[in-house]
């Protein structure tokens, strides 16, 4: 195994540990948020945009503190990859390998501009 | 109780998922909106979850096996991520009907391309890209190490771009895709498309991921269930796979998909 897929089978195994965490907050969260828990699916079969600040805050008021740990837990979950890239870019650079630095610089670029997507769209 | 119900669901989602190599979200989007009736919006925000949760999980052991090129999966990260942003606005202007009928068509393309025997075909010669990057590579297989090149690189940026796109619209990790680029198009070996596969979805599925989550589509309710049932149902899929005769279910399988492919395409066409 070359040095690039050793360093790389560090960062999957940081990641494999990150997924174990943020599912141990999900059900930590879910547990939590069960007397909130309306028994039914119906709410979601339309529609609404709710964007995530006012999520977070109806959570907050209501007191639905389960919610908002898993607002918490899918936010590492999804933060993951973004990491990966990251750690990535940070190896090819010791590397000196330039091109494929600059290559996951614009993955990292283009998730950043993604997730931006999502504000007010 | 629907929130309970689905973490069974979503367990045998991710079994069946990673028994196939579709994974969860074929199952899961199709479970939500017809059987419990959510809106096929938010079905897929919860399914990318689910994705990203799975690769990110399984990374590791692929990596161990030699079978990754992570080279390969950097560079092709950059057409699944824009494709990615391009389906999550497109998402915003298409009816739910419409998603209904993509995924529709999605499924019965897929059981098609399930039914079809896969033939590994190597390339002679490296793309200059693939020359400049150094994205050949070897792998083990059968005790052996077998050296491969890589071609048709540009080709295979633009098929990953459309499996972005499909990947952030429909909920979908499009392996179906990433796999016709790799091994299709730049002659990859079949094994180490399938890794390298997994190894991206994760990112792709995290760039529309994110947006969604941002916009509020991720519902807590419907996405804890469905993340935590398909790391699990993943895992144990993972466990028993070397154990099972892997092609009946999948003929088994296919009829499924053909069955569930109408349904949906029927649903789009009501609405």
């Amino acid at each position: 195994m070359n040095d690039l897929n050793r360093m790389e089978l560090k960062i999957s195994k940081f990641l494999r540990l990150g997924v174990i965490i943020s599912g141990s907050i999900i059900s930590i969260g879910w547990f939590l948020s069960f007397k909130f828990d309306q028994g039914t699916f119906v709410p979601f079969k339309t529609y609404r945009p709710f964007n995530i600040l006012d999520s977070l805050q109806m959570n907050f008021i209501l007191q639905n503190w389960g919610n908002l740990i898993i607002y918490l837990g899918l936010a590492i979950l999804i933060s993951l990859p973004v990491l990966r890239v990251f750690l990535s870019i940070l190896l090819f650079l010791k590397q000196k390998e330039r091109a494929m630095a600059i290559i996951g610089s614009v993955v990292l670029l283009g998730l950043i501009l993604s997730f931006t997507l999502g504000i007010e769209a | 109780m629907q929130s309970l119900i689905m973490l069974p669901v979503s367990i045998i989602a991710g079994f069946l998922g990673s028994l196939l190599g579709l994974g969860g979200g074929v199952v899961i989007v199709p479970v939500l909106t017809l059987i419990f009736g959510v809106d096929i919006r938010y079905a897929v925000a919860a399914s990318l979850i689910s994705i990203i949760a799975t690769s990110s999980g399984a990374a590791a052991s692929f990596l161990r096996d030699h079978l990754t090129n992570v080279r390969v999966a950097i560079l092709l990260e950059i057409g699944t991520v824009f494709g990615a942003m391009t389906g999550f606005l497109l998402s915003t202007s298409l009816k739910s009907s419409g998603l209904f009928l993509a995924f529709g068509g999605f499924l019965m393309f897929s059981a098609v391309m399930m039914f079809r025997q896969k033939k590994d075909s190597r390339a002679e010669i490296n793309h200059p890209w693939a020359e400049r990057l150094g994205l050949q590579s070897r792998f083990p297989d059968e005790g052996k190490w077998i050296d491969y090149k890589v071609t048709n690189v540009p080709f295979g940026l633009l098929i990953m771009y459309l499996a972005g796109i499909f990947s952030a619209i429909l909920g979908i990790g499009s392996g179906i895709f990433k796999m016709m680029a790799m091994d299709g198009a730049m002659k990859l070996p079949l094994k180490v498309s399938s890794a390298t596969s997994n190894f991206m979805i994760g990112v792709t599925a995290s760039a529309s991921a994110g947006a969604y989550f941002l916009r509020g589509d991720i519902k807590p309710e419907i996405a804890a269930p469905v993340a935590l049932g398909i790391i699990v149902g993943a895992w144990m899929g993972a466990r028993v796979m070397p154990k099972l005769n892997a092609m009946a279910i999948r003929k088994v399988f296919i009829v499924v998909m053909v069955v569930v492919a109408i349904q949906m395409i029927m649903k789009g066409l009501q609405a």
